[in-house]
């Protein structure tokens, strides 16, 4: 772990549990003394609500880092291995006695996996030969095989595993997470999304959108091309003194005009949206640039000049430099737009699933290497997955939505190293052993953050909401 | 846990073989498993099953029949039904078990009777009963349930409510239905806003842009009764009105300037379409005209430029341009059946695409139908205009589970929900004249969907009052404004969007008098101010006993700038522009997206709506507020407050650059006077005069700036030079357009 990110966070986190009312006041206190929360707080006099909160028990992960394969990664392609696929190679899916056959999305003949997955490590998973990085650092994941969803849509799924629900207007988890335990660092938004560079998933920022918690909450959006981050540089002829007694204007004329329209959450979040953008301006810069790497870390990451690698590479690199210094939730798109320009492998999965597997194998790999030999991986929870998996029958060469069986990935922040958990059935068509929901999916990941899902509850129309609905189990088994 | 069925032996054995094994058995079989059949299955089949798997069925459900050997045999499309001497491994019996499907449905059968099922399938499942598998006929898929949701009703006539409390402050029949429900839910309305705060709203919201000290001060002065009426005819006679209200249909129209997907090639043009809509609004063409046009303009006057240069609502959409076939075929004809069903009739006709709609009434043959009609439809790639050039219409596939390798024939057709169940898609068809060299297909659809009486014009009618209430209050009566269906929200006024939908029809569709009719209500009028009370009792606001402040959409954000700083070039129509954008926005290679080092001036200070839709390259500015992606339809914008839009007001040059702007107008009207320059600032950035304690707030900004400017060269308060005075006041004036004021709007 940085040095910066243990001082931070560990003074912060102290001065918050120091007691309430006095935490909070000496939070405030040294924020302000470190020029930081000069301007946080809120129209009405309350405290910043990024500032960092007591989490319900003592966490096992700081940060989360959600790699979200957008379109639907073939589960039995990349780390379920069915033999039952080769055994039951063309046969009608419909004619296998599969319960609940019907309500797939489409039927059609069992097709074996174009890829040869094999055994890896000391644990033995099972890896596609299309992800020879990843299978390298096998032994770091629990893989879960055993996570079903609702929607073969690609829309209500996203909502799904993002937000818990199918429909809009939710809540996602990173808001949710920023919500109960607010952000490390000052200087940075508490979470963070950075799309494909192809383009957003279908749904945009209501996959990271902060429903009906303060518009604060919402994820700040990096640019996939070019840089991050635009408009971080202060104008030429403005010092930093002046711009911010500008928005120190601003601020109090906007407070003011925020009095005569109490009850408007986006006028808040919108004054607050300044205030975390004049603090970026010293810290995103630095954060965001990966010219100070070195080779050798870049090349680990699959960051080399004219290689594909380097999109999601320095997506991965980016997002340890922002957990690095005390970024919440960091959610990466791979794959974006439409067709095989993300994981939505109807056509032919041999084509689509190798060119994202080669895309993302090389800096995902890479990203846990880092963190582990930074000491970083123990606070830093890993998830992977995608909004569901794929048919284990064909369409065309390709396979169809599947939302019945997929598998997740998760490492560090206090998960097993090594496990294999749950089972599908023969085949890989449902969620068998062990059957994991996405509300046992988020609650999990609250809990390894120390944050109990059915006590994280917000306020709403009068009624108090969850991310885990009136749902969810941790999955035990797969906490170290 | 539920492995798989050991099912190898099954699948070891064609069909074929098994009716063949089967039909052997039948003919050796012994009296006592005939006499078991007739006394044990037989009659449970017939009580309990046929009702809806027998040829006699009204309706066969499951497309499956089990009224003779073979149709047993044959199964439904989820496989067969029984494997003879196999009853674990018979879907019959496992349903009887209530283990996947469910049947019967409503009650399980006795153990008893369910063990004569096991007993007889494991000792061969004989079935005496000879006869063909029937074929079963289309499936009829049962309209009369769905017509009758609220939305696809006819439109009801209710008389106006009347009286209650606060009856005075209706000033017209939209008031009285808001006043009703506001009554029960015992809330009360708020008065009306003030005057600077009604010129300001009706300007944003008529023609995106503000009013100049000089209108406001007009509007404010004039005493007459009619000032706020003739205030909004004449806003609705401004040419901006249609540039203005052209883009919240641009939307829905899922409008774009290049091809989409990864190669996303230009289509330089396109503007031709988003002209014709821009157009079309300011002479107010009437509304079904608007629709018949967008989906048939060459159809239904091929001699006239502007329907056939609004048929380029058809190919407004991503294609994917360098693949043949039925993909990208049947991608096409998604798109525009989904846009269709979302932009006109608030219906989500894609969701049929591989099955019937979960939730509304729409097949996946509905579906295919309705695709049917596109199917000659050819699309100009670069205009996105469309055309045919036959008069026979192509063969129409049906894709069994949207599988494009699983194809049935099947006639082309509208949606049945929204006609009559004794009328066909006949009843709208028309031969095409002789000149046109063009199926008509289009323009039966189009003819069906603004049919009042038959058709689909009461759903196409509510619709767009509803998208016209949506940008008038923020909120549709509908709030889910192209989602009709089950799924969508239940109108909050039901009655007045039936009244308002009776309106548009009455009016012979044209939508400036809805406008008209909307703006001149108290409803609309009223003022922001809320309490605690009224939040809490209707925190979505959807009784409307306040006005909430609007956010200006991203491209009114950048007019509105324009505008008060002077620069706008109001010149409309033509090729759009690609303004500065930070280099750094544009990706390395990608140049040819977007130029690099444009300098900005009078040809790019044109309205936003002017700005390339390039859709893997959308304007940055236009982005951090929230721009539709131009993928699908788009019916509500999101309104994020995140710190990137905040820094680009902050630090970006183009704001920048307007700011010197506004502070150079400011001066020539001013001069160096600094309470001079913050009331003319309030005067034209906010439309009011500044307060007292905003104008110290001001004045106090600017001689601290100018004296932050002028320190690092000696200069005393008094003799601060005027360069340094500009700054601080360009410095001003870029703080108050940041200001909430500046992009809410009361």
């Amino acid at each position: 772990m940085s040095d910066h990110f243990l001082q931070n966070t560990n003074r912060r986190e102290f001065l918050s549990r120091a007691g309430a009312g006095f935490g909070t006041l000496g939070l405030a206190s040294l924020l302000a003394e470190d020029g930081k929360l000069a301007a946080a707080d809120g129209a009405n006099g309350s405290l910043n609500p990024l500032a960092v909160k007591s989490p319900h028990f003592a966490p096992r992960a700081k940060s989360v880092i959600f790699l979200f394969m957008y379109g639907g990664p073939s589960h039995i392609d990349m780390f379920d291995y069915k033999p039952g696929l080769q055994k039951y190679e063309g046969k009608e899916t419909k004619q296998l006695g599969i319960p609940k056959v019907n309500e797939g999305r489409s039927q059609g003949k069992v097709m074996p996996s174009p890829f040869k997955l094999t055994q890896h490590g000391e644990s033995g998973q099972w890896v596609c030969d299309k992800l020879p990085h990843m299978a390298g650092v096998i032994d770091q994941f629990t893989v879960i095989k055993s996570v079903y969803a609702d929607s073969s849509n690609h829309g209500p799924a996203l909502f799904q595993l993002n937000t818990g629900f199918t429909r809009v207007g939710f809540p996602s988890v990173g808001s949710w997470v920023t919500y109960g335990l607010g952000s490390a660092n000052q200087d940075m938004p508490g979470f963070v999304v950075m799309y494909d560079h192809r383009g957003g998933p279908i749904g945009g920022p209501q996959n990271w959108g902060s429903g009906f918690l303060p518009a604060t909450y919402q994820a700040t959006p990096m640019r996939s091309t070019g840089t991050p981050i635009l408009d971080l540089k202060l104008p030429g002829d403005l010092s930093q003194t002046q711009q911010r007694e500008q928005l120190d204007l601003m601020k109090q004329l906007n407070q003011q005009h925020a009095k005569k329209h109490e009850g408007e959450a986006d006028l808040l979040g919108r004054i607050q949206s300044f205030e975390l953008a004049y603090r970026m301006q010293s810290a995103a810069p630095e954060m965001l640039d990966l010219s100070g790497e070195t080779e050798a870390t870049k090349k680990l990451y699959g960051i080399e000049p004219g290689k594909r690698t380097s999109y999601f590479g320095s997506q991965c690199l980016m997002a340890r430099r922002m957990v690095e210094k005390g970024v919440r939730f960091v959610q990466l798109y791979s794959g974006g737009a439409h067709g095989d320009n993300n994981w939505d492998a109807h056509g032919n999965i041999t084509n689509n699933h190798q060119k994202h597997c080669f895309d993302t194998d090389q800096p995902i790999a890479g990203l846990i290497q880092d963190l582990k030999q930074r000491g970083l991986l123990e606070d830093t929870l890993i998830v992977w997955g995608g909004e569901f998996g794929r048919t284990p029958h064909a369409t065309g060469a390709g396979r169809d939505h599947h939302p019945f069986a997929m598998t997740m990935l998760m490492a560090g922040g206090g998960i097993k190293k090594g496990l294999s958990y749950g089972e599908t059935d023969e085949i890989g068509y449902h969620a068998a052993v062990d059957r994991a929901s996405v509300h046992d999916v988020h609650a999990t990941i609250l809990n390894q953050l120390g944050l109990d899902h059915q006590q994280l509850t917000y306020r709403h129309n009068g009624r108090d909401f969850r991310l885990t609905d009136v749902d969810g189990n941790v999955l035990k088994k797969i906490i170290a | 846990m539920k492995l798989l069925f050991n099912i190898a032996l099954i699948l070891a054995v064609s069909v074929c073989l098994l009716i063949h094994a089967q039909g052997a058995h039948s003919a050796d079989p012994t009296p006592e498993q005939v006499e078991f059949f007739r006394t044990k299955i037989e009659p449970v089949l017939k009580r309990e099953c046929y009702k809806c798997h027998s040829q006699q069925a009204k309706k066969v459900q499951g497309e499956f029949l089990l009224d003779n050997r073979d149709s047993l045999n044959k199964g439904g499309p989820s496989g067969r039904a029984i494997v003879p001497g196999k009853s674990g491994e018979s879907l019959l019996i496992s349903a009887l078990r209530h283990i996947d499907y469910e049947m019967p449905p409503e009650k399980q059968l006795s153990k008893e009777i369910i063990a004569d099922f096991v007993y007889w399938v494991d000792d061969g499942a004989i079935d005496p009963r000879d006869g063909p598998a029937a074929e079963i006929a289309e499936k009829e898929y049962d309209y009369s349930e769905g017509r009758k949701f609220w939305s696809f009703q006819p439109l009801a006539e209710t008389a106006v409510p009347n009286g209650g409390a606060n009856a005075k402050w209706a000033r017209s029949d939209i008031d009285r239905f808001i006043l009703a429900r506001m009554n029960e839910m015992k809330l009360s309305p708020n008065p009306a806003a003030e005057k600077r705060t009604l010129i300001r709203r009706v300007y944003f919201d008529l023609i995106g842009l503000p009013p100049t000290p000089e209108e406001v001060d007009q509007f404010v002065n004039d005493p007459s009764p009619d000032a706020y009426a003739k205030l909004v005819d004449r806003l609705l006679e401004n040419e901006h009105y249609g540039e203005r209200w052209g883009r919240h249909w641009l939307d829905v129209a899922r409008f774009g300037e290049s091809h989409g997907y990864e190669a996303d090639n230009d289509r330089p043009q396109a503007f031709v379409y988003r002209d014709a809509v821009i157009k079309s609004l300011n002479q107010d063409l009437p509304y079904d005209t608007f629709v018949k046009w967008q989906i048939a303009g060459d159809e239904f006057d091929p001699k006239n430029e502007l329907a056939r240069q609004l048929t380029g609502f058809c190919g407004a959409g991503p294609t994917l341009t360098n693949e043949g076939g039925d993909r990208v075929k049947y991608e096409k004809l998604d798109d525009v059946v989904s846009a269709t069903g979302e932009a006109f009739l608030g219906l989500t006709i894609g969701c049929a695409r591989c099955h019937d709609h979960k939730f509304d009434p729409i097949s996946a043959k509905d579906y295919y139908r309705f695709a049917g009609v596109f199917e000659t439809m050819k699309v100009d790639g670069n205009t996105g205009q469309v055309s045919e050039g036959t008069r026979s219409p192509r063969q129409s596939y049906f894709l069994y589970r949207g599988n494009y390798r699983s194809k049935s024939k099947i006639e082309y057709g509208f949606l049945n929900v929204l006609m009559p169940a004794d009328k066909a898609p006949e009843f709208w068809v028309k031969e095409p004249p002789k000149e046109i060299n063009s199926t008509y297909l289009r323009h039966s659809m189009a003819e069906w969907m603004t049919d009042t009486e038959a058709g689909a014009g009461n759903v196409l009618a509510r619709v767009i009052v509803n998208r016209l209430w949506q940008h008038h209050f923020g909120d549709g009566l509908v709030r889910t404004t192209s989602d009709f269906g089950a799924q969508g929200a239940p109108p909050t006024h039901p009655e007045l969007l039936d009244f308002l939908a009776h309106q548009l029809i009455k009016e012979g569709w044209k939508l400036k008098p809805i406008h008209r009719l909307m703006m001149n209500s108290s409803t609309y009028m009223q003022s922001t101010v809320s309490d605690a009370k009224k939040r809490s009792a209707d925190p979505e606001n959807k009784w409307l006993a306040r006005r909430r402040p609007m956010r200006l959409e991203a491209e009114i954000v950048r007019d509105n700038l324009l505008a008060v700083s002077g620069c706008l070039n109001p010149q409309m129509y033509g090729a759009s522009i690609k303004p500065w954008v930070p280099t750094d926005a544009i990706s390395t290679g990608s140049t040819k997206k977007w130029p690099v080092n444009v300098k900005d001036g009078p040809g790019t200070w044109r309205r936003s709506v002017y700005i390339y839709a390039k859709r893997s390259m959308l304007m940055p500015m236009l982005q951090a507020f929230d721009f539709p992606d131009t993928t699908k339809s788009c019916a509500v914008r999101n309104e994020t407050t995140v710190a990137p839009a905040a820094l680009l007001l902050m630090n970006n040059e183009f704001i920048r650059d307007q700011a010197k702007h506004l502070a150079d107008r400011i001066i020539a009207k001013a001069g160096d006077d600094s309470e001079k320059q913050v009331q003319e600032l309030y005067r034209i950035a906010l439309s009011r005069p500044a307060s007292d304690d905003e104008s110290k707030l001001g004045t106090a900004f600017l001689a601290t700036q100018s004296q932050s400017y002028a320190g690092t060269k000696d200069e005393t308060p008094n003799e601060v030079q005027p360069e340094h005075r500009k700054s601080a006041l360009v410095n001003y004036c870029q703080a108050v357009m940041g200001l909430n004021e500046f992009i809410y709007i009361e």
